[in-house]
């Protein structure tokens, strides 16, 4: 703006050293010419102000990861003065991570038209990508004058799990909790409960074997669990982000989606609980898929936690509060789970059988 | 070089790159293009860059021509002025070779065309500078030399015509600069020195057209200030990338729509003002203070010379030591003075004496405006020989007139005369000199010195003399008589005299007959007559009078005498103008005289200059030759230079001699330019631009730059072709078989075929095959060879990089062998391949 003025004063004072040599009419009118451009331009898009105003939206709401989407700016320009200069300031964030990037479109805003420019994006990890436009600043015709408006124009694209993971014999059973001489025929999906004592068959896995039974024994014995069937099953998902690591975060996500998916093809209801506050969960009943993707829309908006293993706290304090089968979702980081590992392969995620 | 560029910035790139991943995998955002703007259509840049041109290139012309009142066809020139603009704009439409052709074809038609309507657009040309000269002459007070040809055609037509011309060639430089660069600058600098000419000589402006012009250069300028133009050109992006810590920008902004709208509403803008103000403020009726009249007043010399000599002459130097020379004269338009020291004269000044000439030469026969000698006449018959007299009688006879006249002449004083700069072929002699210390005065004609002074010598002179006469008839009375009681006893003497008298008389009183009636003319006009008294002294009085000192008379035209002209016309010049006309005036009125030129120091200038031991009696011993006079100004050191280049006459005077008689008129400081004048931006044009020194720089320059860039560009192709051997030599057998392979994609790419991503090797072998570059079995194996090195495990062996290699560079043969010349030339020295 600064060297735009200073081009525009050394043409004044080009057109003032022109009026003292050829003392003229014309020069005269030029220097009067060059001397109210600027004040008519100011004047002009002062009066403009209020008639530029920009629109953000995304073109799909809902995509996969990795797929393009686009966001698509538009200025509106009501007035008859063009600008060139519109910054268009844009903030473009996952919500779930503080990983916020900034972007400056400048484009040009011809009088009596809208102008659109296109962002093409994609989100690699799952979530909203929040994209928002804070404020334009523009400029007159000279390029001299700035002018700022607030705009607080947003618009969002979810983005949602797409992997697929694989979960292996987990059951849904009815009974309590398992010990060490517990016989139990009931095969279930608990996995702390033991439902039944059989002998070894090659190809059972090795830390199945109940190996007190197996000393007392003079074959191997193998654990063949089970979980009590219960009509609840509440899988809490732990909304701590490392934001440092937002791939753990987007896989926790992905195996909160899959595991959500296979239990409802095991027929079972079941509710996604996860914090909202300092002493609250949300809940939401999934009995379909459809279901399923609206709470996880709504999850996308959670404010996530500072701190690893703050929904299980909640949890524990609410302990009595909480009826059914309760399934935990978390980073792997986590340690002191009361509670029993659900086998799964992923490195970061766990799945925990709390009760 | 892209290679080389590739190895310096690689590290850059490989560093951004990692910095890009992190942000991404940080951010989980990934911005997979650029943004797209979807209404960016180049039609409008074309039609912003025409309107541009048209605004300006129009807008100056059509001022000049009404400025000037030269008539023309507006609609003709109006519509061919948007066709013109167009047409040059849409070069830049399409691709570089539909560009490059397009000016090619442009020249071609300019060329033709000019060639073709040559007479029709000379008398165009013709035609409005006669009008602007016609101007520049009333206004500038210019001798008009010359009228332009029009060939005989009508103004209309022919000036329409020659402004097409000019119209074509204007916008074609324009439209490159506007276009590539919007080179507002260049636009300013290359029309502005023409529109300004009516602004100059106060004509009446089309408004119209002055805000046209004035809202195109305007628009050019703001939106070359924007520096987003370079956008415009870049081909691969539309837009420019800045990226500071995490902030990304897209700056996009040349926008074709915007730049047109924005010249659009700027145009409307500046109109209205200038509609309001025209009513406001009447075009008449403006006034401001006079005292900034100065500014542009002292530029009127500086335009004067440029009007007569134009912009080329500006640098030459068409005048001669002070304009005073024994060439042709009315040749020179002006006398350009370079005031460097010519000759350095130490004295002492009485304060009764008069003017000091220091004589070069003397013209005697005055023919075809030229002053020529005794000795360079081949025509003259008198000699001094035939009245028994010769150049030792005239010296004696020139020389005693110092020794008796003490009425009139002062005591002696030494002269010393050093030659710094002025020319070596004259001597320069103080006119009542007496006594040289080298016998410079040795005539070898009796008008005619031997010897001249060479530079850096010094010679000194012991000269009487005169005071200030106010009449030439009283001293010749006082001469005669002095001279009878002197030298009454010496008969030899006073018959050598009476014939030296005769010889005079008949040798200095000729008057070419085509000079005649204009002298007769002149001097019937002012009553001169032989019987009148004091005519020397009238003569200076009428050309005081009715003569006007000037150092840019202008050229005598063709048609016309010099001296003729003079009289009659032009009644200004310099003293070359008045001691020439003065000189056939005397002898038309019956008094021998000739014309001289030298230096001279004037009365008024003996002050000037260094001065030494002002009262000193040693000093004033040693430099006079008498004890008495008063010399206020001690000894004095004077630097002469061309403003004291003169020429004066000498009249003849019966028993003294020839005595110098000025009738220059003085020159008033107005007129003569001033040496040391620091303001004026026509004097720092004049004394520091427009030089001989600077024109031989600028063209030692351009030569020296030429040279250079034939060399750097030698230097480069050597370079190249050197390069492209040592690399083709170096690859021909290289072992890297990805290298190898990468080198045949793009031997395959200079014809066409190109290696798509998505397309497998095998593919990408059947249309080499198909194309004839390579047969099946050499493609399966080559293939397979590339894979295997490429995919497996295993190790290639050295039979199959060298069948590798082999086969691929015959495949590079084959395709070499397959192109044209000019491909050939392109592939090999190029591309490297």
């Amino acid at each position: 703006m600064w060297s735009k003025r200073i081009n525009y004063l050394t043409l004044v004072i080009f057109v003032a050293l022109g009026l003292l040599f050829y003392h003229n009419y014309e020069m005269m009118l030029l220097m009067v010419i060059v001397v109210l451009l600027p004040v008519i331009s100011y004047l002009l898009t002062r009066k403009s102000l209020d008639k530029i105003e920009v629109k953000v939206d995304t073109d799909k709401k809902h995509v996969g990861k990795n797929v393009t989407f686009e966001s698509i700016f538009t200025v509106i320009n009501n007035s008859l003065i063009p600008a060139e200069d519109v910054r268009i300031f844009i903030k473009v964030n996952n919500g779930f991570y503080n990983n916020e990037e900034d972007y400056e479109i400048i484009m040009s805003s011809i009088s009596r038209r809208k102008r659109e420019t296109r962002l093409k994006l994609k989100g690699i990890y799952c979530g909203r990508i929040f994209v928002k436009v804070e404020k334009i600043i523009f400029y007159d015709i000279f390029g001299m004058f700035k002018f700022e408006k607030q705009c607080e124009v947003s618009a969002d694209t979810f983005i949602m799990p797409s992997k697929v993971y694989k979960f292996e014999n987990i059951g849904l059973s009815d009974m309590g909790s398992s010990s060490d001489d517990e016989i139990q025929s009931k095969k279930g999906d608990d996995p702390s409960q033991i439902s039944e004592i059989r002998n070894y068959i090659p190809g059972d896995k090795l830390k199945n074997i109940h190996w007190k039974l197996s000393a007392k024994s003079e074959e191997l014995q193998v654990k063949e669990f089970s979980m009590p069937y219960s009509r609840d099953v509440i899988i809490i998902a732990e909304t701590y982000v490392d934001c440092e690591n937002p791939e753990n975060f987007d896989e926790e996500i992905e195996i909160l989606y899959s595991f959500c998916i296979y239990i409802l093809r095991l027929g079972r209801k079941f509710k996604l609980v996860w914090k909202n506050s300092e002493f609250g969960f949300t809940t939401k009943e999934i009995y379909n898929p459809e279901d399923l993707n609206s709470a996880i829309n709504d999850l996308y908006f959670v404010t996530t936690q500072d701190r690893n293993g703050q929904t299980y706290e909640l949890f524990k304090s609410l302990n009595s509060e909480i009826k059914g089968i309760v399934l935990y979702i978390s980073n792997k980081s986590l340690n002191n789970i009361d509670g029993d590992m659900i086998n799964i392969d992923s490195k970061e995620v766990m799945i925990s059988c709390l009760r | 070089m892209s290679k080389i560029a590739d190895i310096i910035f690689r590290k850059k790139r490989e560093r951004e790159k990692r910095e890009e991943i992190e942000r991404i995998r940080r951010s989980g955002i990934e911005i997979e293009s650029t943004p797209e703007y979807a209404d960016n259509k180049k039609i409008y840049f074309i039609l912003t860059n025409a309107l541009l041109n048209f605004l300006i290139v129009t807008g100056c012309f059509f001022s000049i021509l009404d400025a000037f009142d030269v008539k023309y066809s507006f609609i003709t020139l109006f519509a061919v002025g948007i066709l013109i603009s167009l047409f040059m704009a849409f070069l830049y439409y399409f691709n570089d070779f539909i560009k490059i052709m397009g000016y090619i074809f442009s020249l071609i038609v300019f060329i033709y065309g000019i060639y073709n309507f040559r007479y029709i657009i000379k008398g165009g040309f013709g035609h409005i500078l006669n009008k602007v000269m016609k101007v520049g002459e009333s206004q500038l007070n210019l001798q008009l030399e010359r009228e332009y040809n029009v060939y005989g055609h009508k103004e209309t037509i022919s000036v329409t015509i020659c402004m097409i011309f000019i119209f074509y060639a204007t916008m074609i430089l324009l439209n490159m600069a506007i276009t590539e660069s919007k080179g507002f600058v260049l636009s300013f600098l290359v029309t502005f020195p023409f529109l300004q000419l009516g602004y100059y000589f106060n004509r009446n402006i089309n408004l119209f057209f002055m805000t046209e012009y004035f809202a195109g250069i305007i628009a050019l300028f703001i939106l070359r200030s924007t520096n987003h133009y370079r956008i415009e050109t870049k081909k691969k992006h539309g837009f420019l990338k800045h990226k500071y810590k995490n902030h990304v920008t897209y700056d996009y902004v040349n926008d074709g729509r915007y730049t047109l709208n924005f010249t659009v509403v700027l145009l409307a803008i500046i109109s209205a003002v200038t509609l309001l103000f025209g009513i406001g403020v009447s075009q008449k009726t403006f006034s401001f203070n006079t005292r900034f009249n100065s500014m542009k007043q002292s530029t009127a010399e500086f335009t004067q010379k440029l009007f007569l000599v134009g912009f080329w002459g500006m640098f030459g130097n068409n005048g001669s030591a002070g304009g005073v020379g024994m060439g042709k004269m009315g040749d020179t338009k002006f006398v350009s003075l370079d005031y460097e020291t010519d000759l350095k004269v130490r004295t002492m000044v009485n304060s009764k004496q008069n003017t000091i000439y220091l004589k070069s030469f003397n013209g005697t026969f005055y023919k075809d405006a030229q002053w020529i000698t005794i000795s360079e006449n081949k025509d003259n018959k008198i000699k001094l020989s035939d009245y028994n007299l010769d150049l030792d009688d005239v010296e004696y006879l020139t020389d005693k007139k110092n020794k008796y006249l003490d009425d009139n002449l002062i005591d002696g004083a030494y002269i010393q005369v050093t030659n710094i700069d002025a020319t070596s072929k004259y001597p320069y002699i103080p006119n009542d000199e007496t006594y040289s210390d080298n016998n410079q005065s040795q005539l070898s004609e009796e008008d005619e010195f031997k010897n001249g002074l060479d530079r850096g010598k010094t010679v000194e002179f012991i000269y009487r003399p005169l005071v200030d006469i106010d009449s030439i008839d009283k001293f010749a009375v006082y001469v005669k008589k002095t001279n009878e009681n002197y030298y009454s006893f010496k008969t030899e003497f006073l018959e050598k005299e009476k014939l030296y008298s005769e010889y005079v008389h008949d040798m200095y009183l000729s008057v070419p007959k085509v000079n005649e009636k204009s002298i007769d003319k002149f001097c019937k006009k002012y009553n001169l007559t032989k019987d009148t008294k004091d005519i020397p002294e009238k003569l200076r009085e009428i050309f005081m009078d009715d003569y006007k000192y000037t150092l840019m008379p202008g050229r005598t035209p063709g048609n016309e005498e010099f001296v003729n002209y003079f009289l009659d016309k032009q009644k200004k010049g310099y003293c070359v103008y008045f001691a020439t006309a003065s000189t056939l005036i005397f002898r038309h009125l019956g008094i021998p005289a000739r014309f001289t030129g030298g230096y001279v120091l004037f009365k008024n200038e003996f002050e000037s200059g260094t001065h030494y031991g002002v009262d000193n009696e040693q000093l004033k011993k040693e430099w006079t030759t008498g004890n008495e006079g008063d010399y206020p100004y001690g000894l004095g050191e004077y630097e002469l230079d061309d403003s004291q280049a003169h020429a004066w006459t000498e009249i003849y005077i019966d028993g003294y001699g020839w005595m110098p008689f000025d009738t220059t008129p003085p020159s008033f400081e107005d007129e003569e330019p001033e040496k040391d004048s620091n303001g004026g931006f026509g004097n720092y044009l004049a004394n520091n631009i427009f030089t001989a020194e600077n024109a031989r720089a600028i063209r030692n320059t351009t030569i020296k730059i030429f040279y250079f860039m034939i060399i750097l560009v030698a230097g480069f192709v050597i370079l190249i072709i050197t390069a492209g051997i040592f690399i083709r030599h170096r690859r021909l057998n290289n072992k890297n078989l990805q290298k190898k392979f990468d080198y045949l994609c793009r031997c395959t790419a200079f014809t066409g075929i190109v290696k798509e991503e998505n397309i497998s090797y095998h593919e990408y072998g059947t249309i080499l095959i198909d194309r004839g570059i390579i047969s099946e079995e050499e493609e399966e194996r080559l293939i397979r060879i590339y894979e295997k090195y490429k995919f497996s495990g295993r190790k290639t062996n050295q039979d199959e990089i060298k069948y590798f290699n082999d086969t691929i560079n015959a495949i590079s043969k084959r395709v070499f062998d397959k192109l044209d010349i000019f491909k050939k030339f392109i592939y090999r020295f190029i591309k490297w391949l």
